[in-house]
């Protein structure tokens, strides 16, 4: 599910960031309309995707710092 | 009267004569004449059975004659007596000369019926037996033969009528149209260059092989329409009749998208902390238009894990224009902003790392304009 949230200045962007760190921000829009954050309750595929990718490179410094 | 032996002494012995001298003498006379006559009417009969026709009557010399005459009335000549034989012809003894000198064989004559070759002694009898199978229908038309009768003549019906002509026929292949004795190759070739997407779905052709039907995958869409809904919309591929029509909606609001990029990615190594320039697009129109992007967190250079920030700005002809963007985590975040722009101005994307051994990338980057009418509401039909 996507959430769009109106901003109007700094400070209340910070705020609704603050409010909303287990979601995922995934776009944020500065147009004639007005300020929004768009926020997913769903990880993004190519986060999942990093996530694996950042797990294998750990791994593998682990591996190299033990051997 | 029989015969009595004569007396032959008189001289060495004279007596005189007696009556039984007389009579002996007169009874061998008697005997002898009737002997003659006997002898004679054999021989006046064997005449006549030989056809010589004879009387008792007939002198000596005319029965000599008669004899003589005997092998005159034969027809045969030495041509008709087996050579070295003899025979009596003309008056005379003559010498056959017939002889056989056939060379037909045993298996030269017909089966069952007899003949001679060199002995005219020897009947020999043929074994000479057709067995052939043809039917009139085996044998070219007009061409006679004969299957199982020596004596029956068979002529043939067999007619190629056959209207192929070697551009009917594959090439390379040999056929026989009109004449049995003329081969014919075909040259029939195919050269299609379509292939299974070119053609229809369903529908079948050849290209270049003449025994492979194949089968087309082009999609029919027929008389689809299509609606826009981005500036560069893919129309999906296939075959359309020409009756669709391409739609677009322009409702208030809508947004057409007139440029889409692919992805950007700076270094730290090459750039260091730098806003360093990956994309520029010049503007040949002037008016607001909505320009967005998708930025990553800086990603290490080795092992693409998350290392820091990484940032990203659209710039204006070289001057920062639009809000910077900063993204901490690896997740990657959309940033959406308009811009008023004037003919010929440079609308640039500019990225930047501030962590060492780092990159930090963009892409999707776009630029489109939003429609600020519905179309109903500007052109109407009243009339």
């Amino acid at each position: 599910m996507q959430i769009t949230i109106e901003y109007t200045n700094q400070q209340e962007r910070e705020q609704i960031l603050e409010e909303h760190q287990d979601k995922y921000l995934i776009e944020e829009k500065n147009i004639t309309e007005g300020n929004f954050l768009v926020f997913s309750t769903v990880k993004p595929i190519e986060s999942e995707i990093d996530d694996l990718k950042q797990a294998v490179a750990e791994l593998s410094i682990a591996l190299s710092e033990v051997m | 009267m029989a015969w009595q032996t004569p007396k032959t002494d008189w001289v060495t012995n004279p007596e005189n004569p007696k009556p039984e001298d007389f009579n002996r003498i007169e009874g061998n006379i008697e005997f002898l004449k009737n002997d003659v006559e006997a002898k004679k009417d054999l021989i006046a009969t064997a005449l006549s059975d030989m056809n010589q026709p004879a009387q008792i009557t007939d002198t000596y010399l005319e029965l000599a004659t008669k004899i003589r005459n005997i092998s005159k009335d034969a027809t045969a000549a030495v041509g008709d007596v087996e050579k070295g034989k003899t025979f009596y012809a003309g008056g005379s003894k003559k010498t056959g000369t017939l002889e056989l000198t056939g060379n037909a064989a045993v298996g030269d004559v017909e089966k069952g019926k007899t003949f001679y070759n060199t002995d005219l002694k020897t009947k020999q009898t043929g074994t000479l037996e057709l067995t052939g199978n043809a039917v009139a229908g085996d044998v070219e038309k007009n061409k006679t033969f004969y299957n199982t009768n020596l004596k029956t003549k068979v002529t043939g019906t067999l007619e190629l009528t056959g209207n192929a002509a070697v551009g009917d026929v594959e090439k390379g292949k040999t056929f026989y149209n009109t004449d049995l004795k003329t081969k014919q190759t075909g040259t029939l070739e195919l050269t299609g260059n379509a292939a299974v997407g070119d053609v229809l779905s369903g529908k079948t052709f050849y290209n270049t092989d003449l025994k492979t039907q194949r089968t087309g995958t082009m999609p029919n869409k027929g008389a689809t329409n299509i609606t826009i809904s981005e500036f560069t919309t893919t129309i999906p591929a296939g075959y359309y009749n020409g009756s669709g029509k391409v739609v677009m909606p322009l409702v208030a609001g809508d947004e057409i998208e007139l440029y889409r990029s692919g992805s950007f990615t700076v270094h730290y190594s090459s750039s260091g902390s730098n806003w360093t320039k990956v994309c520029e697009l010049t503007m040949h129109a002037a008016g607001s238009v909505r320009i967005s992007f998708d930025l990553r967190g800086a990603l290490q250079d080795i092992g693409n894990y998350y290392k820091g920030p990484g940032y990203g700005r659209i710039y204006k002809n070289g001057s920062p224009a639009g809000i910077e963007r900063v993204v901490y985590s690896d997740k990657t975040t959309r940033f959406t902003e308009d811009f008023n722009v004037q003919n010929d101005d440079k609308v640039q994307l500019y990225l930047r790392t501030t962590t060492s051994s780092t990159y930090v990338d963009a892409a999707g980057l776009t630029v489109s304009i939003q429609i600020p009418f519905d179309k109903t509401s500007v052109v109407e039909r009243t009339y």
